[in-house]
């Protein structure tokens, strides 16, 4: 495949994994160790574990999410990860947009 | 928990300030990443249960996290450069449509399908039922194997076409397999087809015609971009290409290959069977019985050669003829024995080929190869015997069917008679009635069935010997799309005695022939006995309510005692009748009488026995033959097995001591071998003293011999040497017998039960342990004292030996005189029907009177009909006497 397919590819993923975090934060409070583990295993998202934290510190910075830290007697302090409102408003506008944007990409697909 | 040593602290420390720029520059407060990799990095110890955390542990660890952060900043900004993107390089997703639905995707995928799939099975498909490469070109498809792997071609496309089609994923290892073997095969077939592909594309500029001599090529091209489609989309799926694919390829191409290869070296070693030195010649022919093509060398036997080969300069390496001899060398069989060589493509045996096949032997002597569409449809044996005066008169009625579209056929076959037997009758039906043949001299009669036959293309059969004690029989033309031609032979033999009273009535059988037999064939025989009774025999069925008549179903392949003959015992010794020749210039009388011979040959007795293949069958018979006899003289033994080999040297000995010596013979019993050196050795030694035999225990032989001139000079020239007794162990042509006919010192063993039972008898009458019986026939001018009712068929008998006698002494117009007179098919007469009287007299031949023909119920003597005629004179005098009182 072209280059061009590559570096498309490498900008969708970039613009999609926030969306993912949010999304698999929508639901409930995640662990920080496991949802990192997960969001690396998503099947052709492409991150590694340790691009993961400085997005989701990101995420923190800008208000979408928030952090607790709990003490835990088997290993070191877990960090969970919640929603902010402002996340949740943010979650929905990125999907409403998604949608909206698969739609157009079908419409377009079928004219074609 | 674990305890963390200095060293890992230090460097974790090291790796996670490193990369604090970077995810400030990420938006990332870089000490709360920090510390949350610090914590990630603690749980994975703990997940991997690690006591004590090393530095090299936390570069393992940091690695798995992410490969960035133990990279050097020199390393770093390298691969920034590379790829400024903090995410993971992994396996591109495949994209939701790879190749999108444009126009060239759409129409490549039909031309794959039409290239790839179609043409390939219209091409196998038009070869499967009309042939037309075999026919023109070359075989394609000279084996199943071939068949199956023109046919994955379609089929291996079809699959990956429908796999690139519905999946995104890799391709699966049999697929690619698939793939792999069919542009092996496409390859080959490719180069087969490559020096007609002009001539095809001209075809189809000019004609529209000769697409599928290019469909290899065509199919080849296909394969290999769906190869191609198939190697992108491997990689884009994140697999990759199934390796050592070209195995695959290899494989198929070698399993096509095999066959042609076997082809070409058989050619290279028929060339040098047939035309190198002796040494080399042996040699070939021994690699032929090893590694040769059987169907190679069939098809060179009925003149058929690769065309491909051919068309690439190579030259047939021998004549049809050789072919056929070196058949027989390397098989051990007779080439017209098997199934001709058609296609696997029109199925299995003798199955009907449409194309024009030319018989080449038409209207010749021999038998030649078989012909397709020809067939015996009916077969039926009517006979009648007396058991004391010796005599048998068979009637042989066939129907041959030719299923050809196109050609109209001719029948041939060889016959073996009876023992002394001799053909007295033909019969041929035309329109439905019953036509007679004319007798004439040998080559007239030859001529008249070429002009008629040949000529003309009207119904014609003709009988000629073929040999001692056998005939050739043809008819022609068999009309075609079922056409049926109806031909009936009669043949007087004497029975065969066994004791005083024991007689053989025994079949004639066809032992070479151009048409096909049905599995499981069956002659219906049905015996009339005159006087006498039938020996019992599960075989023979009695007719109910008539307890002189028997009938049985003969198989075509069977060789048991039952199928060769049948026992019967006559009711008294002799019963000195005559029987009148009234068809000579002067009237005469014959009598046939049994002579008993009981004195033990005193001459050396030589076994030359057949070591070819069709031994394997027979020669246990032959060892418990000799091992069961208990006689004793000078015996040697010879084996023929690619020379000569001396099993039991000459010498006085038991019987059953030679059989020893010849059960340790070890030789693997293959082929088929040239016997007249050994019988010539065998003549010679067995010569050196008075009354010697030589028998010479053989199965088919159609090869004429080396040196089969100088077997014929000893017999004919040496008066006082040995006599040559043959014996037929299975049925077949056999070109050396035919070289000996007329020679006085030949005699056939009578073949009338198992091999075992026919040669121990001989054995014991050699060794004089029982009594040898034969028949003797006397003509006398002078009308004897006793009573003149015995049958005509002792006229015939002793007319076809006088014929020999006056053959023998040069005298061959009056030997055919005498063969004509009687209706007697010999070596100096033959017998033809035609169609019309117009062509019997054109040929200057005329037609037996049907009055004076044999037939199976008892023929009327003179006697009786002067009987008749006097009865008829006394009743119409009488009743004139009547009239003139009233």
């Amino acid at each position: 495949m072209s280059d061009f397919f590559d570096n498309w590819v490498v900008q969708v993923r970039k613009g999609v994994v926030e969306l993912c975090i949010l999304r698999a934060l929508a639901e409930r409070e995640r662990y920080g160790y496991d949802l990192v583990k997960e969001l690396s295993e998503a099947p052709g998202l492409g991150l590694s574990e340790g691009t993961l934290y400085p997005l989701m510190s990101r995420l923190r910075v800008s208000g979408l999410v928030n952090t607790r830290l709990e003490e835990s007697s088997s290993g070191p302090a877990r960090k969970y990860y919640t929603l902010t409102p402002e996340g949740r408003r943010t979650l929905r506008a990125m999907n409403a947009f998604l949608e909206k944007l698969n739609q157009s990409t079908e419409q377009l697909n079928t004219r074609g | 928990m674990n305890q963390w040593t200095d060293a890992a602290r230090r460097f974790l420390e090291e790796c996670l300030n490193r990369n604090r720029p970077r995810f400030a520059a990420q938006g990332a407060e870089a000490d709360e990443v920090a510390a949350d990799l610090r914590r990630h990095l603690e749980y994975e110890a703990v997940e991997e249960q690690l006591k004590v955390v090393t530095e090299s542990d936390v570069r393992r660890l940091l690695a798995k996290v992410d490969p960035v952060l133990v990279e050097t900043p020199e390393r770093r900004s390298l691969a920034r450069e590379e790829s400024p993107t903090p995410i993971r390089r992994e396996p591109l997703p495949v994209p939701p449509t790879s190749e999108p639905a444009g126009k060239w995707s759409r129409a490549g995928r039909v031309l794959l399908w039409l290239g790839g799939v179609i043409l390939p099975l219209v091409a196998l498909l038009a070869e499967f039922f009309f042939q037309m490469s075999a026919e023109i070109y070359v075989n394609p498809a000279p084996t199943w194997l071939h068949l199956l792997l023109i046919a994955l071609v379609p089929v291996a496309n079809a699959a990956v076409l429908f796999q690139l089609q519905r999946s995104d994923e890799a391709p699966a290892g049999w697929l690619w397999a698939l793939n792999a073997a069919s542009w092996g095969v496409s390859l080959v077939y490719t180069g087969v087809f490559l020096p007609i592909f002009p001539f095809a594309f001209w075809g189809i500029v000019f004609f529209g015609l000769g697409l599928l001599p290019l469909s290899p090529g065509i199919a080849l091209i296909c394969t290999l971009e769906l190869n191609r489609r198939m190697v992108r989309q491997a990689r884009r799926s994140g697999g990759s290409p199934l390796r050592y694919r070209s195995v695959w390829a290899l494989a198929s191409a070698v399993l096509l290959m095999v066959p042609l290869v076997s082809t070409v070296l058989t050619y290279d070693w028929v060339r040098a069977a047939v035309s190198g030195s002796p040494a080399e010649q042996n040699r070939a022919v021994d690699r032929l019985r090893r590694f040769g093509s059987e169907d190679a060398l069939l098809r060179l036997s009925y003149g058929q050669f690769s065309q491909g080969l051919s068309a690439m300069g190579w030259q047939r390496p021998c004549s049809p003829p050789r072919a056929q001899e070196l058949y027989f060398r390397v098989t051990g069989r007779a080439f017209n024995a098997v199934p001709p060589p058609l296609s696997p493509l029109t199925g299995q045996g003798r199955s009907l080929r449409n194309g024009f096949e030319w018989d080449f032997a038409l209207g010749g002597d021999a038998v030649a190869g078989q012909v397709s569409g020809l067939g015996l449809l009916s077969s039926r044996l009517d006979a009648s015997a007396q058991a004391t005066d010796g005599w048998g008169y068979t009637e042989w009625t066939m129907e041959f069917r030719n299923d050809h579209p196109s050609q109209p056929r001719e029948a041939r076959a060889v016959l073996q008679l009876p023992p002394g037997g001799v053909v007295s009758r033909v019969t041929l039906w035309v329109n439905g009635e019953e036509r007679e043949a004319a007798f004439a001299g040998r080559a007239a009669v030859r001529e008249a069935y070429q002009q008629v036959a040949v000529v003309q293309r009207r119904d014609p059969i003709l009988v000629t010997t073929a040999g001692p004690d056998r005939v050739l029989m043809q008819c022609f033309p068999i009309p075609t799309n079922g056409g049926v031609m109806k031909v009936r032979l009669g043949i007087s033999a004497p029975l065969e005695p066994l004791t005083e009273r024991n007689r053989a009535l025994v079949w004639p059988r066809l032992v070479e022939r151009n048409f096909a037999i049905p599995e499981g064939f069956q002659h219906h025989v049905w015996l009339e006995l005159l006087d006498g009774r039938v020996e019992a025999s599960p075989a023979w069925q009695p007719v109910a309510g008539r307890k002189s008549v028997v009938h049985a179903a003969i198989p075509e392949r069977d060789s048991s005692d039952a199928s060769r003959s049948v026992r019967l015992l006559a009711d008294r010794v002799g019963r000195g009748a005559w029987a009148a020749d009234d068809r000579g210039v002067s009237p005469g009388w014959v009598q046939q009488r049994l002579e008993q011979i009981t004195t033990k040959s005193e001459g050396r007795l030589a076994l030359v026995i057949d070591g070819g293949r069709g031994a394997q069958k027979w020669l246990p018979a032959v060892q418990r033959a000799l091992a069961a006899s208990t006689g004793r003289g000078e015996i040697a033994v010879w084996v023929v097995h690619d020379g000569v080999h001396s099993v039991v040297p000459g010498g006085e000995r038991e019987l059953s001591e030679a059989a020893k010596h010849l059960a340790r013979w070890r030789r693997p019993l293959v082929g088929g071998h040239d016997p007249v050196e050994a019988l010539n050795q065998a003549l010679d030694w067995a010569g050196e003293r008075p009354d010697g035999t030589v028998v010479w225990v053989h199965g088919a032989l159609p090869l004429a011999g080396r040196d089969s001139g100088a077997l014929r000079q000893r017999l004919d020239r040496s008066s006082e040497g040995a006599r040559l007794l043959d014996v037929s162990a299975e049925e077949g042509p056999n070109r050396v017998l035919e070289s000996l006919d007329g020679v006085s010192r030949l005699e056939l063993m009578a073949r009338v039960g198992s091999l075992e039972s026919d040669l121990g008898r001989f054995l014991d009458r050699w060794s004089g342990q029982v009594p040898r019986f034969r028949w003797t026939w006397e003509r006398t001018d002078s009308e004897p004292r006793d009573s003149v009712t015995a049958s005509r068929h002792w006229v015939r008998l002793w007319a076809a030996r006088a014929v020999e006698q006056l053959r023998g002494e040069r005298r061959r117009d009056d030997a055919t005189k005498l063969a004509c007179r009687w209706q007697l098919v010999t070596p100096v007469s033959g017998a033809v029907v035609l169609e019309t009287q117009q062509q019997f007299t054109q040929n200057g031949l005329t037609p037996v009177d049907p009055l004076t023909t044999p037939m199976v119920v008892p023929e009327p003597e003179a006697w009786a009909l002067l009987m008749v005629g006097g009865l008829m004179v006394a009743w119409l005098g009488r009743r004139t006497r009547n009239r003139t009182r009233g």
